[in-house]
């Protein structure tokens, strides 16, 4: 019995394919502006590295903002369920995700099945989002993956950024700069900013252990390691933390298969 | 009796000079907030000498924005609120209700014969201030004047659905991918911005007549896109950047006559 996932996000797609309990393989691929373009890129790659064709997979669920423009896909079920079963599936012990990517964040809640109890969101706002990071290392012509490491080796502490917004603190960082703050405290002062609003993201749930986190973000370090300090746990983190939505998703069509199979 | 009044914005000096409750010039200094020490001894100067006068020959200044504590030969640090209804009256004496749209605040303010009666406030969230129309203006490859022009060539808008000026970047990006009139996705910005200082107007209980100012009154899009949303016609001065310097200025006019 195989079945896929796929999650087209605002910034990066991605594909899982599953047979049974096994994971087969996985793709990431940047989103175009063409949806359906970017679901077959992804699902195509995530074939290729399984070896297998699209007429092998028996049910597929598409998941992520994208998701109502995968034309292969039989159903499509919201983020948030995928993001709590994906993480469910990984970490049985999970009972609050935090999914944060390039465009959005998400604080989840979900019970011992893996399904949603509560949940709070933000993609209204970019400084409560990946976006944040990106930019400000942008300013120093740093990728996302750098940020973190290079947030732990403070020289004098972080700096404080006081701006909410990523346009407004992009100009406090200019002025930090010429004021002869160094690159790494600014960027733990990023890292910094950016904890203090996933927190307040997940107040709104309420913190119940385990804390699992996925999403780009989860990738750095710089925020990682502080948002564990700030809550007092350490957080799960699956190998590859962007997958996680597409594999709840590849979850949900091997269960919808299984039900329809009575 | 000469007075003056010095307002430090993000990006631009503003200084009027007054002699017996009359202007006698006024100076728009480009530069904001970074060293407003120098930044306004420099505008000072260049505006007393516009008025064939030394800087010495000013008797009491009073500044107002950002950084007015900073600069040694102000007499007195006013707030914004203020300086906006006291000059605003001066100007246009029938508002009731003043908008001032800077590059990086918005602030409405309530007004009553020159004197702020309520005030609401915007410098948390760019998506909501000026910086929003350069940002979006660059994307579209031209200058934020240009701007105002080419949105009144707009039929039909299209609605930019992006409430933060970094998502709407990329939302104007994307429109412009998908073969969007750039006159359109102009005017629809405009009117973006035109919703979201609607609530500050809101917020200070809006009443008639309303007045427009900053720099970003300048914008005739904003104004009509503001007036379509009003329903009603918005008085714009003539010099809309320099009326927290005036209302400054006149405020330490008043501070000398007492």
């Amino acid at each position: 019995m195989i079945v896929a996932g796929v999650d087209i996000g605002s910034l990066s797609a991605k594909a899982v394919i599953m047979e049974g309990e096994k994971l087969l393989s996985w793709s990431i691929i940047l989103t175009r502006p063409d949806s359906v373009e970017t679901a077959r890129e992804v699902m195509d790659q995530a074939l290729r590295n399984a070896d297998l064709s699209l007429d092998r997979i028996e049910y597929i669920v598409s998941t992520g903002y994208g998701r109502v423009n995968v034309p292969f896909a039989q159903r499509n079920i919201t983020e948030i369920s995928c993001h709590a079963l994906g993480s469910h599936w990984l970490f049985p012990e999970v009972r609050t995700i935090l999914d944060m990517g390039g465009q959005d964040c998400k604080a989840i809640r979900c019970d011992e099945h893996g399904r949603v109890t509560n949940f709070a969101m933000n993609d209204k706002c970019a400084a409560g989002t990946g976006r944040y990071l990106e930019r400000i290392g942008a300013m120093f012509r740093l990728s996302l993956d750098e940020i973190g490491p290079l947030s732990l080796q403070t020289i004098e502490g972080p700096v404080q950024i006081d701006s909410y917004c990523v346009v407004f603190a992009e100009r406090n960082v200019q002025l930090l700069v010429r004021q002869g703050k160094h690159r790494n405290d600014i960027l733990a002062g990023a890292c910094n900013a950016i904890v203090e609003r996933i927190y307040s993201l997940l107040a709104r749930v309420g913190v119940q252990e385990a804390f699992s986190m996925s999403g780009g973000v989860a990738k750095n370090s710089g925020v990682l390691k502080r948002l564990e300090d700030k809550l007092g746990v350490r957080a799960y983190i699956a190998q590859e933390p962007q997958i996680v939505g597409a594999l709840g998703a590849a979850i949900f069509a091997r269960d919808l298969l299984r039900k329809s199979r009575g | 009796m000469v007075t003056a009044g010095i307002d430090v914005g993000t990006e631009t000096t503003k200084v009027v000079v007054l002699s017996n409750s009359e202007i006698v010039s006024r100076h728009i200094f480009i530069g904001g907030d970074e060293d407003a020490a120098r930044l306004g001894a420099k505008a000072l100067h260049q505006a007393a000498a516009k008025a064939g006068m030394n800087p010495t020959d000013i008797q009491n200044i009073a500044a107002t924005g950002l950084g007015g504590i900073q600069m040694p030969f102000v007499n007195e640090q006013v707030p914004e609120a203020m300086c906006i209804a006291k000059g605003v009256d001066w100007l246009l004496p029938s508002t009731r209700t003043a908008l001032d749209l800077g590059a990086a605040k918005s602030l409405a303010v309530k007004c009553d014969h020159g004197k702020p009666i309520k005030i609401a406030r915007n410098d948390k969230c760019a998506s909501g201030t000026g910086i929003y129309l350069e940002i979006v203006s660059k994307i579209l490859g031209i200058g934020i004047e240009e701007m105002a022009d080419l949105s009144l060539r707009s039929k039909e808008y299209v609605e930019l659905q992006s409430t933060c000026a970094v998502f709407g970047e990329s939302e104007a990006i994307s429109l412009i991918q998908m073969k969007k009139r750039p006159e359109d996705i102009a005017r629809g910005a405009l009117r973006g911005l035109a919703k979201r200082t609607y609530p500050l107007l809101l917020e200070v209980g809006l009443e008639r007549d309303v007045t427009l100012l900053g720099g970003v009154a300048r914008n005739r899009g904003l104004v009509i896109a503001l007036e379509e949303l009003l329903g009603h016609n918005l008085l714009v001065p003539p010099e809309p950047q320099i009326v927290a310097a005036l209302g400054a200025g006149l405020i330490a006019q008043e501070r000398m006559a007492s």
